[in-house]
């Protein structure tokens, strides 16, 4: 019997769930909410430059529809699990992991690991904020980006301090000049 | 021992604390290098003076930049953190000398030898080239400068 082959978690969506919620973030959790796992998952086909899940731009930015079913799926198929806003593994689904680790390749996953580890310790302001710059098209329908935008030279200040974007593009975000920006950094 | 230097770290060490011919003599025991695009980064906004000590004290290399890390760096191949990254990846005596923390966290992510600009004060004070009236002085400057520097990591200096 193969979890993998039953429940077709071979699939790109699918795969990407079930091991970005495998894998630790910068404080050693795994717990993920909605808005952390739609941007690890974009941010790892970022990574990657691939488009094999449909993401579209909406209200909070890029996010998938493909994502938010298959999650929904893997919950009925009990390899998923939902406490109050987070969702973990299930006993079956951390089963499931080592089958598809075996079958994915490494460099694949060590960008999914990259990509948890630079967002999930994000509040939901900075990821959003990181995650409109770094892929502008994703601001098109976003209902956040104008409130985010009022606040950018503090969110560039901490993703700066944070070392998820480098001082050039720091300053770039924050809109200050590299004086100012400086200045603010005291 | 090898170092590869970030543009900021040389800024720190030559420009504001001032320790261009202490650097030039600890680079007679270890080798100091900086890849191309982080000297030209340094000579683009620094005195003559600073320029040429600079020049001395860097052993300037072009490394293989690897195309497989630029994703890490979110696809800028100007950024000087790629470049010393890249060299140190296929250089694995080399310890990398970066401040700034987006390349410190990706030198911890890709298993790097890493310090920073206070990590080769205190190899220089190690050695004797640097007194503890020099460490009154130098962390004097860096608080007088704009570059950001956490009371923690100058506390280290007195060790």
């Amino acid at each position: 019997m193969s979890l993998v082959k039953d429940f077709g978690l071979d699939s790109p969506v699918r795969k990407a769930i079930l091991l970005a919620l495998s894998i630790e973030d910068k404080d050693k959790k795994k717990l993920m909410d909605i808005l952390h796992l739609q941007k690890v998952i974009r941010y790892f086909e970022y990574l990657l430059q691939k488009s094999d899940i449909d993401f579209s731009n909406f209200n909070l930015g890029g996010v998938s529809y493909e994502v938010t079913e298959n999650l929904e799926t893997l919950i009925e198929c009990d390899l998923v699990e939902k406490t109050n806003h987070y969702f973990k593994l299930t006993k079956d689904g951390t089963g499931a992991i080592r089958e598809l680790e075996k079958n994915t390749d490494m460099t694949e996953l060590k960008k999914l690991l990259f990509a948890k580890q630079q967002l999930n310790d994000l509040d939901s302001d900075e990821l959003m904020f990181f995650m409109y710059k770094l892929i502008p098209k994703t601001i098109e329908n976003s209902t956040q980006f104008e409130r985010l935008d009022k606040k950018k030279e503090e969110l560039s200040k901490s993703l700066f301090l944070k070392g998820r974007i480098n001082f050039e593009t720091a300053v770039r975000w924050s809109g200050l000049t590299e004086e100012d920006f400086k200045k603010h950094l005291k | 021992m090898k170092y590869i230097f970030d543009t900021s770290s040389a800024i720190i060490l030559i420009e504001i604390c001032k320790l261009a011919p202490k650097l030039l003599e600890f680079s007679s025991s270890v080798e100091l290098i900086a890849p191309a695009k982080v000297r030209d980064e340094f000579l683009e906004g620094t005195s003559v003076e600073d320029a040429l000590s600079f020049q001395k004290i860097f052993k300037i290399v072009s490394p293989n930049l690897k195309e497989d890390l630029l994703p890490y760096f979110h696809f800028d191949s100007n950024c000087g953190e790629f470049w010393v990254v890249s060299y140190s990846c296929e250089n694995s005596d080399c310890c990398c000398v970066i401040d700034e923390a987006f390349g410190r966290e990706r030198c911890n992510f890709l298993d790097l030898k890493l310090t920073g600009s206070i990590g080769i004060i205190k190899e220089m004070k190690k050695i004797g080239l640097i007194n503890r009236e020099d460490i009154r002085t130098i962390k004097s400057r860096i608080k007088q400068s704009d570059f950001y520097c956490t009371e923690e990591l100058l506390k280290e200096l007195d060790s």
